[in-house]
């Protein structure tokens, strides 16, 4: 399997997932855009592809998910924290009930229950 | 213009150019994010030096990968987990849509109203059966009942015909 190939796997893999777990992240407690990106990026060993979380985002904002407010920081330049919305918590909840089902049953067809 | 600061600029242009399929709002709210990302991230880890830079934008990514990704995250119709059915007004009153296009749709609607009324025959059937049983099984409490209700007016004219004079 070449280098392309296995890139574009793990692509697929996380298309649908992702956002969920963006979703989970900010349900912990909000974050600002740098905190986000390289705590998905470290998650999902994403760490040369920070930037395409941005679109992302963009996106998840737009649909109501997720909401954005400015901070000030102690130090620096002030922060954008992303927030989870009550719809973004509705979404999330109904996710992880879905993926509980589709991994098992994946599970079940690969062979790889635990 | 330090050479750090030429080396982001260099970079955001990049993404600029890769970004000029993108709707301009899109665009320029991607810049901004990347903008805001860099910044946020060099004041972090006071990435003064060349390196530090290059390694902030070396994990974002290379810019046409970025714009790859925006070009996917468009706003699919999603259907939202609280309404498995579209709301059914746009059908049947004024149709824009040419006549070709509805028998498409046309019987499936159909067959889920159909299905309704199915449904809805059996449990009005299974309702009457249950009323009937009860009524058969417990015959004299209902026959109690009849007798108390029309005994009750009987009180009212003695009670008038006391007051009355």
């Amino acid at each position: 399997m070449g280098v392309s190939d296995d890139a574009a796997l793990t692509t697929a893999l996380r298309r649908g997932t992702i956002e969920y777990c963006v979703l989970a992240l900010l349900d912990k407690r909000e974050l600002y855009g740098v905190e986000l990106v390289q705590q998905l990026s470290t998650g999902l060993g994403m760490t040369t592809s920070e930037g395409t979380m941005y679109p992302l985002l963009s996106r998840l904002r737009r649909n109501g998910r997720i909401a954005t407010t400015w901070r000030e920081a102690p130090a620096g330049p002030p922060r954008r924290y992303y927030t989870l919305t009550p719809d973004g918590e509705a979404a999330l909840t109904h996710f992880r009930t879905e993926w509980v089902v589709f991994r098992s049953g994946v599970d079940r067809i690969l062979g790889t229950e635990l | 213009m330090t050479q750090t600061d030429e080396l982001v600029a260099a970079y955001l242009a990049r993404v600029e150019r890769a970004a000029s399929r993108l709707p301009a709002g899109r665009r320029e709210e991607l810049i901004a994010d990347l903008r805001e990302h860099i910044e946020i991230a060099r004041a972090e880890s006071e990435a003064q030096t060349e390196a530090e830079v290059r390694t902030i934008l070396d994990r974002l990514g290379d810019p046409e990968s970025i714009v790859a990704a925006a070009d996917t995250q468009t706003d699919l119709p999603r259907v939202p987990p609280t309404a498995p059915y579209p709301p059914a007004s746009p059908y049947p009153p004024a149709s824009p849509y040419p006549p070709a296009v509805q028998p498409a749709r046309q019987p499936k609607r159909t067959a889920l109203w159909v299905v309704l009324a199915v449904v809805a025959a059996f449990v009005l059937l299974a309702f009457c059966a249950g009323a009937f049983t009860l009524a058969r099984d417990s015959g004299s409490p209902p026959s109690m009942v009849e007798n108390v209700v029309p005994a009750e007016p009987a009180p009212e004219p003695t009670l008038t015909g006391s007051t009355g004079p």
